[in-house]
């Protein structure tokens, strides 16, 4: 490895000291002179027409300055997927029918929050109630009420269905019909939030001179700046969104969200800038929550464990429109097959509609929820074949250079590696065996020990598919950073002039970063789809090295040397066979700036993921490449069951890492212990409670999110598979998602692994874990219920 | 969430107060440390019109030993109750089950007064005025219907107070005043048993302090807590124990409380038959546990089913009761 001096380093991050002593301002801390509060009127019937709306009293109410309803748009529609298979199927303002509870359906901007209160009590709408489902596999059935017509290339009989996703590779009836053991199971998983600290809020401003000024809080301002200039009618450059910090998104900050449309519009009605703020309530009731799946799931195997085939039923509840439903169903696929070798497998996924909330991805987007069901049938298998469950992932897990169904080569893959040294860190044959054995004793507290594992993409090709960068030589030598990357809290800021500084040789410090701003900073393709650190960051390397290469050029001349000869070491360059022949960077702008026609040092950087995809793969056929680069993990979690209580709590997890090249180890792991504490929610605690399509616990006091004293003790092993080189590209992988599915599939193991109960719903609510070791001890009831 | 209107007086004696509170009858909240008053307003369960702080008075803050009684002012911070050694040394409950409410910055605000005379909670009833509007108004909240029993002829509220069960395992008195009268009620009479209205206080009168008798030498006792998470949540069921031994080292007496089980802390009545004259292995907690909770109607209105906190009580209570009775207990310092 070269002698590196930022990159590889855990340097503190950039926002540390503002954050931390409150100084950032995130957008509901921008105010404008002449502000307007906004409030959203929303549908209190899961499925309904709207016969009228009359707004009259509202608009006449002291104090209000603009309402508006669907009549004042332009009944644009919009969609997390807008293709010629999936279009935009959603309304910003619902135009003659609701198909949810809280969906917009009038926007009211006033001089206070008591005024906008107030008038939204003022607006009557007369809806006549439609019968509605709420269980996917119920609003399947031929006889269900009909949300949406079902996607016409859906030829089964199926109602509501929104999107299909259909592949298949080898012979799977052939590969059962050879097979040692076969399973069949079904792993059900409950609706979730995201958890951001920060309620989604927008500040819109819409001048004199016809600009559409927007802060909000969001995962890209790129995409949000599309999707709003689509639905107004706007010419993207009459659409800026700007930079304001993010108190976390987990996903549920992309795409569009109706208060930011009717921020938007609002303004634009009375040219006043308007700032709407969810409520946490309004947050749980009308944002979006993440994708809940079922996942049915066969597996053949032989009698040494080797997998032979798969045959997989995904059914996803998309809510009331599309929403990332047909993504995830798309994405789980891809779960299913990245991490193990599966020879032959038949895949079907269904979105499904139904009259809940719409859904937004969430860290893992179907992961966590697909490894569930993969890796406790592996358990399953694992256990009848008598084989250790460390085995039976090691005969079947990939080899680096495999290369996928979809094309896609798992390159320098780590997984092996990671499963062989948690296990070996945490002794995991040994204290499997001995759990299983102590199982049967008296005690109150059961103890287990699982292991679940991940392999995840990065940087996929969505909208805006690439990354651009400027780095800019300021005349005193010192470095300012353009990007429009936004940081959503996981330090992208800090990693980017990492890189900088690091092409550069500039102090870290000195260097300056302009982020986030669609007027005036470079496309970037967002804080999604785990990407940022491998595209932006190259993007950003690209460009720092056409500005170290035109500032070592106009040294050379200057100094009377061969540009091969010099070395630039904190903002000086000089000669490296005679060291006394310097200059600073300031001199070598100067000379540049005097030589070349006043030329000042600017680099421009560009980078983009499977340069020879023209475009993203299919959703429905699953053909076409997906990423470059898949990161894998291997977990081990530690659990105790109170048996009394049928309590689950985890003591500790272990995780081994391949994230590739780690430009900053120290928020490596700050992801990675996020990603324990939302797994540990997912697989305990959290849970969205519905009842006919109405939230019934939208509250941090009610929604059970790990607070500070839950957090679990976690350990690290880093397995390197890339080194970075000079004049290579960074080999980062994903690290940001990856690691909540190997959390959840861990503790679940674990927990058969204590108790002999296996879990096929999550969370693991402890009224269901003392039901599930009931039946244990009575076995002919178990049969019963095929869930615990 | 906003906060309706309201009037704010800050009186500085105990006098000024109750004469605001009479002034006021019926219109008047008293506000102590808000932790449990302020959410209610801002999602408009309660609407004063005037709220009467008590934080400026500042004789109903402490802890005072006196002739065998301690007293605790009804202001005083549960984070001092934590703090304090007269508690820890006398009333291992009491210290539990304040450091049980939550975090410190719950602890710093909330306080002994505040923290009894709280009102009951349900899942259906604890929400905002613009979810309460998308359905009848429930029992609580002036209507006749029950969201958490569909065909429920009354109120299941629960009473989610942590000091309580502690301070009614202690026997503890509360002193209520009203202007011109005072009067001592036990903790235990301070609840009615109904979940609309569950503490029996008059419109008028306030609690204004707690007096506990020091207990025997011989005498331990515990409170403990089931929940989802340490730092926040109210008990999905509790249990305080207090347990007296004879020189013996046997059982001479014990009263177990139980806590979340309905509107009311709940004595468990005949007990003693269970305890008393025996060493703690002696102790059938088997048969104990057949008559804990035996009668109570636990509904699916908390954020575990009913039955689920039904069946916990026996494994709280016993846990209480063998807390208290620990061999070598009697202390607990932070």
């Amino acid at each position: 490895m070269d002698d590196l001096s930022y990159v590889g380093r855990s340097i503190p991050r950039k926002d540390g000291p503002i954050k931390a002593t409150g100084r950032a301002k995130y957008t509901v801390d921008v105010t404008l002179p002449g502000m307007l509060v906004g409030k959203v009127l929303r549908s209190p019937h899961p499925h309904a027409r709207i016969l009228s709306i009359d707004t009259s009293k509202a608009t006449r109410l002291p104090g209000v300055k603009a309402v508006v309803t669907a009549a004042d748009s332009l009944k644009i529609k919009h969609g997390f997927v807008d293709t010629p298979r999936y279009p935009a199927d959603q309304y910003p303002l619902a135009v003659d029918r609701v198909r949810h509870v809280g969906e917009d359906i009038a926007g009211v901007a006033a001089i206070d929050e008591d005024t906008a209160e107030e008038a939204l009590s003022l607006i009557e709408v007369e809806y006549e109630p439609l019968a509605a489902v709420f269980d996917p596999e119920e609003a399947m059935r031929p006889d269900a009420p009909e949300i949406h017509p079902s996607h016409p290339k859906v030829n089964e009989p199926y109602r509501n269905i929104g999107g299909k996703t259909a592949t298949s590779w080898g012979d799977v009836e052939k590969a059962f019909a050879e097979s040692y053991l076969v399973r069949e199971d079904k792993f059900y998983c409950q609706m979730r939030a995201h958890g951001y600290m920060e309620p989604q809020a927008t500040l819109a401003h819409f001048d004199y001179s016809g600009k559409l000024n927007v802060w909000t809080s969001s995962m890209g301002v790129f995409l949000k700046r599309a999707k709003l200039a689509k639905t107004l009618g706007l010419p993207y450059g009459s659409v800026r969104v700007l930079k304001t910090y993010v108190g976390g998104a987990f996903g549920g900050k992309i795409d569009l969200f109706h208060h930011e449309y009717i921020a938007s519009l609002l303004s634009m009605k009375c040219h006043l800038p308007v700032k709407i703020v969810y409520s946490r309530e309004e947050v749980f009731k009308a944002a979006r929550p993440a994708q809940p799946l079922i996942v049915q799931i066969k597996t053949g195997v032989a009698k040494d464990g080797t997998i032979l085939g798969q045959e997989i039923h995904a059914i996803n509840d998309s809510g009331a429109y599309h929403g990332s439903g047909v993504v995830v169903i798309f994405l789980a696929w891809g779960f299913a097959m990245a991490p193990y070798r599966v020879p032959s497998l038949k895949y079907e996924g269904y979105s499904v509609y139904t009259n809940n909330l719409v859904r937004a991805p969430q860290r893992g987007h179907g992961a966590p929820k697909m490894r569930f069901a993969a890796e406790s049938q592996f358990d399953m298998i694992a256990e009848e074949l008598g084989i250790d469950p460390v085995e039976f992932r090691l005969r079947n897990v990939r080899k680096p250079g495999d290369i996928l169904p979809n094309g896609d080569s798992v390159k320098n893959f780590g997984l092996r590696e990671c499963i062989e040294r948690v296990a070996e860190r945490t002794d995991f044959k040994n204290r499997h065996e001995a759990a299983k054995r102590e199982r049967e004793t008296g005690s109150k507290v059961k103890r287990g020990i699982g292991i679940g594992t991940t392999a995840y993409f990065g940087g996929s090709l969505i909208y805006p598919n690439s990354s651009s960068a400027l780095v800019r030589l300021n005349d005193d030598g010192s470095v300012s950073l353009l990007t429009g990357a936004l940081d959503i809290g996981q330090g992208c800021e800090t990693v980017l002039c990492q890189i900088v500084a690091e092409e550069l040789g500039v102090p870290v410090e000195e260097v300056q970063i302009y982020a986030a701003d669609t007027e005036t900073t470079p496309v970037d393709i967002g804080s999604w789809i785990s990407g940022l650190t491998y595209v932006t960051g190259n993007a950003v390397k690209k460009a720092a090295e056409q500005a170290m290469k035109k500032l070592l050029a106009a040294a050379a001349r200057e100094l009377g040397a061969d540009v091969n000869d010099l070395v630039a070491r904190n903002k000086e360059i000089f000669v490296s066979h005679c060291p006394d022949k310097t200059i600073s960077y300031a001199g070598a702008v100067a000379a540049s700036i005097a030589r070349d026609r006043g030329d000042s040092i600017i680099g421009e950087g560009h980078f983009r993921t499977m340069k020879d995809e023209p475009f993203h793969p299919s959703l429905a056929s699953t053909k076409g490449r997906w990423t470059e680069n898949y990161s894998s993990y291997a977990q081990v979690a530690e659990v105790e069951v109170d048996t009394e209580t049928g309590v689950v709590k985890i003591a500790k997890v272990t995780t081994a890492h391949d994230c590739g090249f780690p430009v900053n180890p120290a928020l490596v792991e700050g992801q990675i212990d996020g990603q324990v504490s939302m797994g540990q929610g997912h697989i305990l605690t959290e849970e969205i409670r519905v009842e006919n399509g109405c939230v019934i616990n939208p509250s941090f006091l009610e929604y059970k999110i790990p607070c500070s004293l839950d957090m679990v003790e976690t350990d690290y092993i880093d397995v390197i598979t890339e080194q970075y080189k000079r004049g290579h590209h960074y080999n980062t992988k994903e690290v940001g998602e990856g690691y909540v599915s190997g959390t959840v599939v861990s503790v679940a193991n674990a927990v058969f692994n204590a108790t002999g109960v296996r879990v096929r719903k999550t969370p693991i609510h402890p009224h269901d874990m003392l039901a599930a070791l009931d039946r244990l001890r009575t076995p002919k009831e178990e049969k019963k219920s095929g869930r615990s | 969430m906003r906060l309706p209107h309201f009037d704010l007086r800050q009186p500085s004696t105990v006098e000024e107060a109750l004469s605001l509170m009479e002034e006021f009858r019926g219109s008047a909240l008293a506000l102590a440390g808000g932790t449990d008053l302020i959410p209610l307003m801002r999602y408009r369960l309660e609407v004063p019109s005037t709220l009467v702080s008590l934080q400026k008075v500042d004789c109903l803050k402490g802890i005072s030993l006196q002739d065998g009684r301690v007293f605790i002012g009804a202001m005083t911070p549960l984070a001092d109750l934590v703090s304090s050694s007269i508690i820890s040394d006398n009333f291992p409950a009491l210290l539990q089950a304040a450091r049980a409410v939550g975090a410190p910055p719950i602890l710093n605000l909330a306080t002994v007064g505040g923290n009894i005379c709280q009102n009951s909670r349900c899942l259906y009833y604890n929400q905002s005025r613009t979810w309460r509007l998308e359905r009848p108004a429930c029992f609580k909240a002036g209507g006749n219907v029950c969201h958490a029993v569909p065909k429920g002829n009354k109120c299941f509220s629960v009473y989610s107070g942590d000091l309580a069960p502690a301070l009614v395992a202690l026997d503890a008195v509360a002193a209520v005043e009203k202007r011109g009268r005072s009067r001592s009620v036990s903790i235990e009479e301070l609840f009615s048993g109904n979940g609309l209205h569950p503490i029996a206080l008059g419109k008028e009168e306030l609690v204004t302090g707690v007096a506990i008798l020091l207990p025997e030498k011989s005498s331990n006792s515990s409170y403990m807590k089931m929940r989802a998470r340490p730092s926040i949540d109210y008990p999905l069921v509790s249990a305080a124990a207090c347990a007296t031994r004879g020189g013996n080292g046997k059982i001479e007496k014990i009263r177990l409380v139980l806590g979340a089980v309905g509107p009311s802390p709940v004595v468990v009545g005949d007990v003693g038959r269970f305890f008393e004259g025996k060493t703690l292995d002696e102790v059938d907690f088997d048969a104990l546990s057949e008559i804990i909770g035996k009668g109570a109607r636990m509904v699916d209105n908390l954020t575990f089913p009913g039955s689920y906190r039904k069946a916990m009580l026996s494994v709280i209570a016993e846990k209480a009761v063998r807390a208290a009775l620990r061999p070598g207990a009697g202390k607990e310092k932070q």
